[in-house]
């Protein structure tokens, strides 16, 4: 499965994007020059052709074209260019350019004073821009005082005339191809200079992502539980990303080294008791034995077999505790629960209890079983590591909105200082015997099954080695 | 030999007793760390058996104290941690061997001879004095051609006082690496014991005495007319 290349989108889009704008904007300027070269070309043009409307003037005998008359009278100056003028008084009379040839330029009539343009090819293929200019010829006080004396005053209006300019655009073409050229490169330059950038502000950008990964790898080798360290340069916008993901590393690693730990704890609180049974079965194996001896052997090697079982037990009970679901939740009695435990126990453990209950209803909510299993572990856990015949004391009481277990008796083994290390799995004091039957289990479990049920369990003893748990639990208040 | 065994789970020190008496030691066992260390420090052993997790002071810390005391007794260590680490601290604290539980009873017991025998630097398990062999791991005793059948007690003294070749061993120390508790008796007996012990080996070749009496020391065994 391939994954797309953030920096790869971000390059292209932004080449892209970017290209987008920026031909946009060459167009833009392109047309602009086009406009403005052909409205320089069209302003000449009409200069030109209202240049030429100036030579039109209105005689006695009509309209004649100066520059015509010049021309033909060999004394003016070369004309040139490609016009022609009409005389739309006279139709068929018209006046071309020498440089026009026997060419015609086309008949582009229009209002009074107004040009009309128009792009054509010529017939050698040139394209011509053309301007076509009506307007009336001038006269001037020497042409109207000859009209005078010829008898006719004639008016300029009933002589109107057309002018057509015509100028090859090649020179504009020319310009137009300049242009062209130039904002192609300056695009290309520009584009280029945008992606190379893109590109290497990415790479900078992604540097620390690589550095990351590296110390990601380096940490994931050495197996180590400390969070990340973030590059100091990492972009702003991945910090958040960078912290929750080293955050749930950590948490998932803690996670993953405790589940470790356990089955660590578990396999080697195992080995003892199966050492022992494998020591007794060699034992018993290595000579013939005579049959007592060897029902002895087995006898002992079965009680063995008890203890691992019971410390089976317990690791599934832990296991159980952990896959515990939200479907257990109810309301229940806790007073109910513990006068059950207690009943059994004062039978199997044949040990005095003393219990203590509310006079009155009490409710929690919560996994029942949750708290069986506590209760269970924790009178099991008082029972197993009183001294002589001293009773155990169990105490249930409601205070406000919390409700109060404690468990007490008197210690056979000494507490140790640490008191929370005893809530560990697998630990059970320095001074505790192997022999002792047990597994380390009792207190993780209670405090596992307090914690689920959203309390918490505590230990306190005092110089005389009296020991006392106290859970201590929320109450509903629409419970009681 | 006398082995000490110090391990608080008590079927697993109650077998690994009788592994080594079964296997020709004299053996006292303890099953706490603060016994353990008494023990260690008051009598002297062929070999400890220490597991480290002990109520009381643990079997590192006892290691380390007989260290520091300048003990050089071997010891191997027996634990269920089984990590590089606690098998590499172990063997950093002083100790000669590390076993892992669980373990076969046999490779122990081979394991505890072995390191019975360094203490007296032989490195293998036949012990070859004059025409006298000594087949430490199926307890054969021949002299030439001669095999020489011996009690158990017997068989152990002349282990030890092999192992001790050329060195003159006391009454007491035969008496405490030799001989059980309840084998003891009145202080006669360990020269009784050698006593029968030296016919039967003369019975069995003609290569002179091999244990000789060092008057106001001891016994010696050496190889004949040394």
């Amino acid at each position: 499965m391939s994954h797309p290349s953030l920096r790869r989108r971000l390059i292209w889009a932004s080449t892209l994007l970017t290209a987008l704008v920026v031909i946009g904007d060459k167009l833009s300027l392109y047309h602009e020059i086009q406009r403005s070269l052909r409205q320089d070309l069209d302003d000449q043009i009409s200069h030109a052709a209202g240049l030429l409307t100036k030579s039109s003037e209105l005689i006695p005998r009509g309209v004649i074209y100066e520059w015509e008359e010049a021309w033909k009278s060999g004394v003016g100056p070369k004309v040139s260019g490609l016009f022609q003028l009409w005389d739309l008084r006279t139709p068929g009379r018209k006046s071309s350019s020498p440089d026009l040839g026997t060419q015609d330029l086309p008949f582009l009539d229009g209002p009074l004073d107004r040009p009309t343009f128009q792009t054509v090819t010529g017939e050698d293929g040139t394209t011509l821009r053309v301007v076509g200019l009506r307007h009336l010829p001038f006269t001037n006080d020497f042409g109207v005082s000859a009209m005078k004396r010829a008898g006719q005053i004639l008016q300029p209006q009933s002589y109107p005339q057309l002018v057509v300019y015509a100028e090859p655009t090649t020179g504009m073409e020319a310009k137009l191809v300049a242009a062209r050229k130039q904002l192609l490169l300056s695009s290309i330059i520009t584009l280029l200079s945008i992606w190379i950038a893109i590109e290497l502000v990415t790479r900078w950008m992604f540097r620390p992502l690589a550095l990351l990964t590296t110390r990601l790898q380096i940490r994931s080798d050495e197996d180590s539980l400390a969070p990340v360290d973030l590059p100091h340069d990492l972009p702003s916008e991945i910090i958040p990303l960078a912290h929750a993901f080293s955050d749930s590393l950590v948490r998932v690693e803690t996670a993953r080294k405790q589940e470790k730990d356990f089955a660590y704890g578990a396999a080697h609180q195992l080995r003892t008791p199966v050492a022992g049974l494998l020591g007794l079965l060699d034992q018993a194996l290595s000579r013939p034995r005579e049959p007592h001896d060897l029902l002895r052997r087995v006898g002992d090697a079965r009680k063995i077999g008890r203890e691992i079982r019971a410390t089976i037990e317990s690791l599934m009970r832990v296991a159980r505790l952990k896959s515990s679901s939200a479907d257990a939740f109810r309301v229940y009695q806790p007073a109910k629960i513990l006068d059950e435990v207690t009943a059994r126990q004062r039978e199997q453990a044949q040990r005095t209890i003393h219990l203590a209950l509310p006079p009155g209803p009490m409710k929690l909510t919560g996994d029942p079983e949750m708290f069986r299993v506590l209760v269970e572990v924790l009178i099991e856990n008082a029972v197993r590591y009183s001294a002589g015949d001293t009773p155990v004391e169990i105490d249930l009481k409601q205070s406000g909105s919390q409700v109060i277990l404690k468990v007490a008796n008197q210690a056979s083994v000494p507490v140790p200082d640490d008191r929370e290390s005893l809530f560990q799995p697998f630990q059970r004091g320095a001074g505790v015997s192997v022999n002792l039957p047990g597994a380390g289990l009792g207190l993780a479990l209670a405090k596992e099954a307090a914690r689920d049920l959203g309390g918490s369990v505590e230990m306190s003893a005092d110089d005389d080695q009296r020991v006392c748990l106290t859970v201590i639990l929320e109450a509903p208040q629409t419970a009681n | 030999m006398r082995c000490l065994v110090i391990e608080d789970y008590r079927p697993l020190r109650e077998s690994i007793r009788e592994c080594l008496v079964e296997g020709g030691f004299v053996v006292d066992d303890y099953a706490s760390g603060d016994e353990g260390l008494w023990g260690a420090r008051n009598y002297s052993y062929e070999v400890i058996v220490l597991d480290i997790m002990l109520p009381g002071v643990d079997g590192l810390t006892i290691l380390q104290t007989l260290r520091r005391a300048h003990d050089s007794t071997p010891v191997i260590l027996i634990s269920a941690r089984d990590t590089v680490r606690q098998r590499v601290d172990g063997l950093n604290a002083g100790a000669d061997d590390y076993l892992i539980k669980p373990f076969d009873m046999e490779e122990l017991l081979a394991r505890v001879k072995a390191l019975a025998r360094r203490r007296y630097d032989r490195n293998t398990p036949v012990i070859e004095i004059g025409d006298l062999k000594i087949d430490c791991i199926h307890k054969r005793v021949t002299r030439g051609a001669c095999e020489i059948d011996l009690t158990s007690l017997q068989y152990r003294m002349l282990e030890y006082l092999a192992l001790r070749e050329n060195q003159v061993v006391s009454r007491s120390e035969i008496a405490e690496h030799v001989y059980q508790d309840h084998e003891m008796g009145d202080s006669n007996k360990v020269d009784v014991s050698l006593s029968r012990l030296r016919k039967i080996l003369a019975a069995a070749g003609d290569g002179g005495p091999l244990i000789q009496t060092r008057r106001g020391y001891g016994f010696i065994l050496s190889a004949s007319g040394s």
